[in-house]
C-alpha cells in the first residue's frame, strides 16, 4: 500500500493526467470510435505490463500471454453461458485456472534458456489454439457469442462504451501500480538479477526457479483478468481473434518500444503504438491489410537501432530538466 | 581443537573420460583462512563448482558444519551459508552497487511472496552500507555495477559475499587482474574480515605473495589430486608442488 501511495505522490503531473483521463470521455460520448481506441490502448497497456513482468523484469521471453488471455475470456464466458454466473466469479475462476496452467507449464518449461523457452511457449499457445478451433464445447471455430444480459455492473455489460472506458482505465492503472510495486520491491531486484545473470543470481542464494515461476504466474493471472473484461466488452470471442499470437507480439513490441523492464515503458509504448496503429489502419487500411504492422516494424527498427533501451530512456535522459520545469 | 566448518570427503568429478577431481578430501576450520593453489587446469575452480553444486560431483560428500549439503541446489547451498565469488567477477551490471549488495542478503528464511511487494528493511540497507564502507567503495553505492572498474568490482564481489553472514566464503582468485595497490587493499580486507568478524575463507589464488600472506593453512592441487597440505611455507617448499608448477626433470 505504501508503495501505491508513493506512486501518486511522485508527481503532480501524474494526477493531472489522471484527472484528464477521468473527465475527457464525458466529452466523447458521441465518438464511440475514439473511446474504442482509448479502451484498446488501456487493454494493451495492461497486457504489456503483464508481459513486462515476465519478459522485461524476469527476462523470460514468453509468447504465451495471449493464451492466458484466452483462458480468462473463455472461462468467464462459458460460466456465463452455461451457469449464468456473473463474470466477476468467472474472472476469479479464469485467473485461478490461468495461474494453475502457468504453474504447470512454467515448472516444466522455465528451465529452458533464452530462445528455447520462447519457442516452447509459442508451441503451447498454438496447441491451445488448435484445441479451441476444433473443440465443439467451446464453439470451435465459430466462437462464442455472449448472451445479452441486463446492463449492469453485476453482469459487466453496458450499452454505452463509457463504463467500459472507466473499467479498462482502472485495470490499466491497477496493473501499472502492481508493476510499480514489484519494481520497487526486493522481488523486483531479484527478477532483474535473474534477467542479467541467472547463475549469478542463483549464487546469491536466490531461488531463481521459484521467482521465474512466480513472475510467469502473476503475468498469466493479469492476462486472464484482462481476457474476461475484454470478452465482456467485445461480446464475441473466437480462437482466431482471442488466441492470436499477434497479441503477444504486439505486447512485446510495445514494451520494447517504450522501454524493457521499466514501469513507464509499456505506458508510453501503448499510448503511442496503439492509437498510431488504429490511425494507420483507418487511413491506409484501404491500401491493403497490415499497414499498422508495417509502421510498427519500421518504428521498432528505428528504436532498436538508435535507442535499444526504448523511448523511455530518452525521457529519462531529460528527466532532470523536465522535473525542474514542472516543479519550477 | 577448532571445529570443522567445511568438509569435503573423497570427492570425485569426471567429465566423460577425464577425471577432473579424484577423491579430494579436505577441510576448512572455523575462522580460518585456507589457501588452495595449483597450476592451471588442476581442478581448483571445478572443486569450488562442486562445493556450490554448480556441477554435480560423481561421488563424495560435502559437509557444512556437519550438515550434508552434497547435491543440493546451488541456491540452497548458498542459503545454508556458503558464499562465493568468481574468477571473472559476476556482478550485475544494470543493478546499482547498493542493489548488488542487497540481493545478496540471507535468503534462507525470507518470505518469498512478501518479497515481491516489500522493500529492503533498514537493517539490511544499513548492513550493506557498512560493508561498502568497510571495503572503501561506499561513495559508489548509487552507480550501476557495470560502470565500476575491474578492481572495484572485485571489492564489490567481496563485500556482497559477506552480506549474508556466511559460514564460509569461497574466493576464486580475488586478486587476479588487479593492480598491486588494490591487491594490498583486498588482502588487507580479507584479513580484517577474518579477524574482526571471524569470517572463514577458502581462497584460490595464483599470486604466491598474496596466498602466503593471508592463509593460515594451504592445500596444493595438481591434476585433480591433493599433493600436499600444511603451513604455507611447508607447502611452498614441497618438491611436488615445485614440480607441478615449474615442471620436473
Amino acid at each position: 500500500m505504501k508503495n501505491g501511495m508513493n506512486f501518486f505522490k511522485k508527481g503532480k503531473w501524474l494526477f493531472l493526467i489522471l484527472i484528464a483521463l477521468v473527465i475527457l470521455p464525458n466529452f466523447l460520448k458521441d465518438e464511440p470510435y475514439i473511446l474504442h481506441v482509448f479502451i484498446m490502448t488501456f487493454v494493451y497497456l495492461s497486457l504489456a505490463q503483464a508481459w513486462n513482468l515476465i519478459g522485461g523484469y524476469a527476462g523470460q521471453i514468453s509468447f504465451a500471454n495471449h493464451a492466458f488471455f484466452a483462458i480468462g475470456a473463455y472461462t468467464s464466458t462459458m460460466l456465463l453461458i452455461h451457469l449464468n454466473l456473473t463474470p466477476w466469479i468467472g474472472l476469479f475462476a479464469g485467473v485461478v485456472i490461468a495461474m494453475c496452467i502457468a504453474y504447470l507449464l512454467g515448472s516444466q518449461l522455465l528451465h529452458l534458456k533464452g530462445h528455447y523457452f520462447a519457442v516452447a511457449t509459442i508451441a503451447f499457445a498454438e496447441i491451445l489454439k488448435l484445441i479451441f478451433l476444433s473443440w465443439k464445447g467451446v464453439g470451435a471455430a465459430y466462437g462464442l457469442s455472449l448472451p445479452l444480459k441486463m446492463p449492469s455492473f453485476y453482469y459487466l455489460m453496458w450499452t454505452s462504451k463509457l463504463p467500459y472506458y472507466y473499467l479498462f482505465l482502472i485495470v490499466a492503472i491497477t496493473s501499472t501500480i502492481l508493476i510499480y510495486t514489484i519494481d520497487r520491491s526486493k522481488g523486483g531486484m531479484y527478477f532483474r538479477s535473474i534477467k542479467q545473470d541467472e547463475d549469478g543470481a542463483e549464487h546469491r542464494g536466490i531461488d531463481t526457479s521459484y521467482y521465474k515461476l512466480l513472475a510467469f504466474m502473476i503475468s498469466a493471472g493479469i492476462c486472464a483478468m484482462i481476457g474476461t473484461f475484454y470478452a465482456q466488452y467485445i461480446l464475441y470471442i473466437c480462437p482466431r481473434s482471442c488466441i492470436d499470437i499477434m497479441m503477444s507480439t504486439k505486447c512485446i513490441l510495445i514494451v520494447l518500444f517504450g522501454g524493457l523492464g521499466t514501469v513507464v515503458g509499456p505506458v508510453l509504448g501503448a499510448c503511442i503504438l496503439i492509437p498510431l496503429g488504429e490511425y494507420t489502419r483507418i487511413k491506409l487500411g484501404g491500401g491493403g491489410q497490415g499497414w499498422d504492422y508495417i509502421i510498427y516494424g519500421i518504428l521498432i527498427l528505428i528504436i532498436v537501432l538508435y535507442r535499444p533501451e526504448g523511448i523511455y530512456s530518452i525521457l529519462r535522459r531529460y528527466k532532470k530538466n523536465v522535473q525542474k520545469m514542472l516543479r519550477g | 581443537m577448532s571445529k570443522k566448518c567445511l568438509e569435503v570427503k573423497s570427492l570425485t568429478k569426471r567429465f566423460g573420460g577425464l577425471t577432473a577431481l579424484e577423491k579430494i578430501s579436505l577441510h576448512v576450520n572455523e575462522a580460518e583462512i585456507v589457501g588452495l593453489i595449483g597450476p592451471n587446469g588442476s581442478g581448483k575452480t571445478t572443486l569450488f563448482n562442486c562445493i556450490t553444486c554448480f556441477l554435480k560431483p560423481n561421488s563424495g560428500k560435502i559437509f557444512l558444519k556437519g550438515i550434508d549439503i552434497t547435491n543440493r541446489s546451488a541456491h540452497e547451498i548458498i542459503q545454508e551459508g556458503v558464499s562465493r565469488t568468481f574468477q571473472i567477477t559476476r556482478i550485475f551490471p544494470e543493478l546499482t552497487v547498493m542493489e548488488n549488495m542487497l540481493i545478496s542478503i540471507c535468503h534462507k528464511n525470507e518470505n518469498r511472496i512478501k518479497s515481491i511487494y516489500k522493500e529492503n528493511n533498514r537493517d539490511e540497507i544499513k548492513k550493506a552500507s557498512e560493508l561498502l564502507e568497510f571495503m572503501g567503495i561506499s561513495e559508489l553505492s548509487g552507480e550501476p555495477g557495470g560502470e565500476l572498474s575491474y578492481g572495484q568490482q572485485k571489492l564489490l564481489a567481496l563485500a556482497s559475499s559477506l552480506m549474508q553472514n556466511p559460514s564460509v566464503v569461497l574466493l576464486d582468485e580475488p586478486t587476479a587482474g588487479v593492480n598491486p595497490t588494490l591487491i594490498n587493499k583486498i588482502m588487507d580486507r580479507i584479513i580484517e574480515a577474518n579477524k574482526e568478524f571471524g569470517v572463514t575463507f577458502f581462497v584460490i589464488e595464483h599470486n604466491m605473495d598474496v596466498i602466503m600472506n593471508i592463509s593460515m593453512r594451504m592445500y596444493a592441487l595438481a591434476t585433480g589430486k591433493i599433493i600436499t597440505e600444511g603451513k604455507p611455507e611447508k607447502v611452498r617448499n614441497n618438491p611436488e608442488v615445485l614440480e607441478a608448477y615449474f615442471g620436473g626433470e
